[in-house]
């Protein structure tokens, strides 16, 4: 029993909104404005039957990954070398600043025209999110660590690559978990803009096509897969992040979820 | 034969016995901002022996801390020279530190902290555990070897950093006001604990409080420093017999004289 009520617990809020919103729009409101549950979930299973939108969920998978990856790296590293070069960081900062305030959602029909409507500018346009939030993430993380914490490994002998790989990965392993978590929902995004703006495939492009045609449970359909996506690239990161990061205070029981 | 004739100034300790350092005329300025300097250390000079307990006393300020510094060579000396068999003129690999606050890293296990300056040094697995698990139970931590920091209390994590410190055999021991933030039990029983290791190992020890009490109890030598600038204002010997009990240093004879003494230095003569 003690098992079975945190998940009657969990699923009960959701339950209560869906019936709602079944039961409205039975009674209160028009479906074929916001949809129903009953026929959005029919809707989905036909669709995941029918096979076309799997190809379009590989696609923006695959824009999402590259991009996250190609933009998590490259941001952590930059991060990293600025957080120890303090000289280099002062000419360099403003300049990163600028960058990441410039909107993507304004600049991405420019990368879509230099880079064309392929996966190519929605990678880019994915990177161009994800790199910002990784850089300050890593970059705050290496300016944190204590000082001490170096000495003592030098002062035991340790070289350049020991310090490295056994006091600041594991010392800034916190913020580039927390990096990597929050650019998830970021690099979802930074696909979807492109997607809007100029694609071929892809399930942004399946939503706009849905709602082009009115079809609002289409939209939904769209809305769920990204969403299942987002749930599955959190979860995975959760629970790397729990085993690595085991050493942590508030990694203990009743710790910090997703 | 007659190396000594050719020797410049200062370089007579260059065959000072192992664990000794020498420091000779140093000054330690920083620059607080671009109008003002300040002068953490003012013409320190010092001929610390091999294997003795050495205390450095004085209020906050006074550049004690900046001084184990620049013995662990993690700070360099404005002028002069620090020396410990060689001139210290790198990060100290001579020496072990046991730094304020708290010890350990906090993502490596109680066991994996007293593995790896062993494991930095290239000590086989096996050679190195058995060391790690024979220093954990020396500190009287046996049991709690696949602990985080995180799950150890300050005086246990204390211990562990202690025992990190001691598993190399350094010849030189750097602690930097270890006992600071502890309770006064929990110092007390750590002081008590420290100077048995310490009587069984017998390397030099440089020790960092503003605490006289605990100075007189530990050291054999305690070097009294005043601040704004840092400067010597006394080298005191110590002569209280050892082993020492820490709980009754306070009934051995000398000690009241001593800590009047010492009192009267830090605190001026008409203080208190």
């Amino acid at each position: 029993m003690n098992r079975v009520t945190p998940i009657i617990q969990a699923l009960l809020p959701a339950v209560v909104i869906i019936g709602a919103w079944e039961l409205g729009a039975m009674f209160a409101f028009d479906p074929r404005f916001v949809g129903q549950p009953s026929q959005i979930l029919s809707y989905l299973v036909a669709e995941l039957r029918r096979g076309a939108i799997w190809a379009d969920a590989a696609i923006t998978f695959w824009e999402i990954m590259l991009g996250y990856v190609l933009g998590a790296l490259s941001g952590g590293a930059v991060g990293f070398v600025l957080g120890f070069r303090p000289r280099l960081a002062r000419i360099v900062e403003p300049y990163i600043l600028i960058f990441s305030a410039i909107p993507k959602i304004a600049i991405a029909p420019i990368i879509i025209i230099a880079l064309g409507i392929g996966i190519q500018s929605k990678v880019a346009i994915v990177i161009s999110m994800v790199f910002f939030l990784m850089f300050y993430a890593v970059y705050s993380g290496v300016k944190q660590i204590e000082p001490d914490f170096i000495h003592q490994a030098r002062i035991m002998g340790a070289n350049r690559a020991e310090v490295i790989g056994y006091i600041v990965i594991p010392a800034i392993a916190p913020n580039i978990f927390d990096g990597l978590k929050t650019s998830i929902i970021f690099a979802v995004i930074g696909a979807l803009i492109g997607e809007f703006i100029a694609a071929r495939a892809g399930l942004g492009y399946y939503i706009l096509n849905a709602s082009g045609a009115f079809n609002i449970n289409g939209i939904w359909v769209g809305v769920i897969l990204i969403v299942a996506l987002v749930f599955v690239l959190t979860t995975t990161i959760g629970i790397v992040e729990r085993r690595v990061l085991r050493w942590l205070p508030e990694m203990g029981a009743g710790g910090n979820g997703i | 034969m007659q190396i000594v004739a050719s020797m410049r100034p200062g370089d007579a300790a260059v065959h000072a016995p192992r664990g000794s350092i020498q420091i000779e005329n140093v000054n330690k300025t920083y620059r607080e901002n671009a109008a003002s300097l300040v002068v953490a250390l003012e013409g320190i000079n010092l001929d610390l022996p091999a294997n003795s307990f050495v205390s450095l006393l004085g209020p906050s300020g006074c550049g004690k801390s900046t001084l184990l510094k620049l013995i662990a060579g993690i700070e360099k000396p404005s002028s002069g020279v620090v020396r410990c068999t060689e001139v210290v003129d790198r990060v100290n690999t001579g020496v072990a530190y046991v730094p304020q606050g708290r010890g350990l890293f906090p993502w490596m296990t109680l066991l994996a902290n007293v593995e790896f300056p062993l494991k930095i040094a290239g000590v086989a697995p096996a050679e190195r555990r058995r060391r790690a698990l024979e220093w954990i139970a020396k500190v009287n931590l046996s049991g709690f070897e696949q602990n985080f920091p995180r799950q150890l209390s300050g005086g246990m994590e204390k211990r562990g950093s202690l025992a990190r410190a001691l598993v190399t055999d350094k010849p030189i021991l750097l602690m930097d006001e270890p006992f600071g933030p502890l309770d006064a039990h929990t110092r007390l029983s750590l002081q008590q604990q420290l100077t048995q290791l310490w009587e069984d190992v017998k390397n030099t020890v440089v020790f960092v409080t503003h605490d006289v009490i605990e100075a007189i109890a530990l050291s054999d030598i305690i070097i009294v420093m005043s601040p704004r600038p840092g400067r010597i204002a006394d080298v005191v010997k110590v002569a209280l017999p050892r082993p020492r009990n820490v709980l009754s240093v306070p009934d051995c004879d000398g000690f009241v004289e001593l800590h009047a003494h010492l009192q009267r230095l830090l605190f001026g003569e008409h203080a208190l």
